[in-house]
């Protein structure tokens, strides 16, 4: 278990708040001035540093790779993604350093100045659809099979990172010629005809209709524009 | 007789006592999510767990109101004329 500085912050608090509110349970001392801001204390200021530091804790929590794969459904795409020697555009991603331990979240947040926040929204309907919506009856090829993006993937999450306007980019002559259809979101950049599909495995086509990842994996942003 | 006019009958000792439980299950629940990381814990933690410390601290605050309002002693005063019931 790997604790982030909010996640200690928030058990200290929370640890301090309870010792002052079990002596007050177990020696119950009258009320005056001198009570009344120990219970300030382990009622309001402590408490509240937990809540923020533990929601916090657990926004930043949201954001791992291991969070998205703690649901059964999401199982395939946690190994495929975690997996060292799948050649998958999601594993490729998640190898490189700067998608890390969040590459889930890195690939999927809404860009954009409310994409935390949209994002976040949007990862509730999982919840809803997970705990109410009949997600975790299913079985995980059912899951593979069924489960798709709400809306198509944003090619504009791609190009936070691959940038349309550097020279490497605009070198490949089907770059410039779909450039439009891209900037509409007509054609996706992980996509069979392209890049290939970010999760392949969950694909009813057959895995040689998609053209062959990248030979040498991504080891740096910079160095697949 | 609404919630409000129940909690004004019940002691300021009660009162505190029941805001130190409160405060003590949000602060379990909020402790849990941070050491297990699970969806359900995080999510519960940030509903139920802040809606439970709310509660705690609303009643800390009531009754600290109602024992400033019980010790004041132009209130006390006023209650006690002739013929207005102790209560008040």
């Amino acid at each position: 278990m790997h604790l982030e500085w909010t996640g200690i912050v928030a058990l200290s608090a929370a640890v301090a708040a309870a010792v002052i509110l079990v002596v007050y349970l177990l020696r119950r001392p009258p009320l005056g001035l001198h009570v009344k801001l120990w219970l300030l204390l382990g009622l309001g200021v402590l408490p509240f540093i937990t809540a923020a530091s533990s929601t916090a804790s657990g926004m930043h929590r949201t954001t791992e790779r291991s969070f998205c794969g703690s649901c059964h459904v999401m199982g395939g795409h946690y190994r495929d993604a975690s997996d060292p020697a799948s050649q998958s555009l999601a594993a490729r991603h998640s190898r490189n350093p700067f998608f890390g331990k969040e590459s889930c979240y890195v690939c999927h947040a809404d860009y954009g100045m409310f994409g935390y926040a949209l994002t976040k929204l949007g990862g509730l309907r999982h919840v809803y659809k997970y705990y109410l919506g009949g997600y975790d009856h299913m079985t995980l090829e059912q899951a593979e099979r069924e489960i798709h993006l709400v809306k198509p993937y944003d090619n504009r999450n791609c190009r936070q990172c691959h940038t349309t306007t550097a020279e490497d980019w605009r070198r490949v002559p089907d770059h410039v010629s779909l450039e439009a259809e891209l900037g509409r979101n007509e054609v996706s950049c992980a996509s069979a005809g392209c890049h290939g599909y970010a999760h392949p495995f969950t694909k009813s086509a057959p895995r040689d209709a998609a053209p062959a990842p990248a030979k040498t994996p991504v080891t740096s942003v910079g160095g697949h524009r | 007789m609404t919630l409000l006019r129940r909690l004004a009958h019940r002691s300021v000792r009660e009162l505190v006592r029941l805001s130190c439980l409160l405060a003590l299950t949000g602060l379990a629940i909020m402790a849990y999510s941070v050491l297990s990381g699970k969806p359900l814990p995080v999510i519960l933690a940030m509903s139920l767990g802040h809606l439970v410390g709310g509660a705690s601290f609303a009643c800390f605050l009531l009754a600290v109101c109602i024992d400033g309002i019980r010790r004041d002693p132009a209130r006390q005063g006023k209650s006690s004329e002739p013929g207005m019931p102790k209560s008040l």
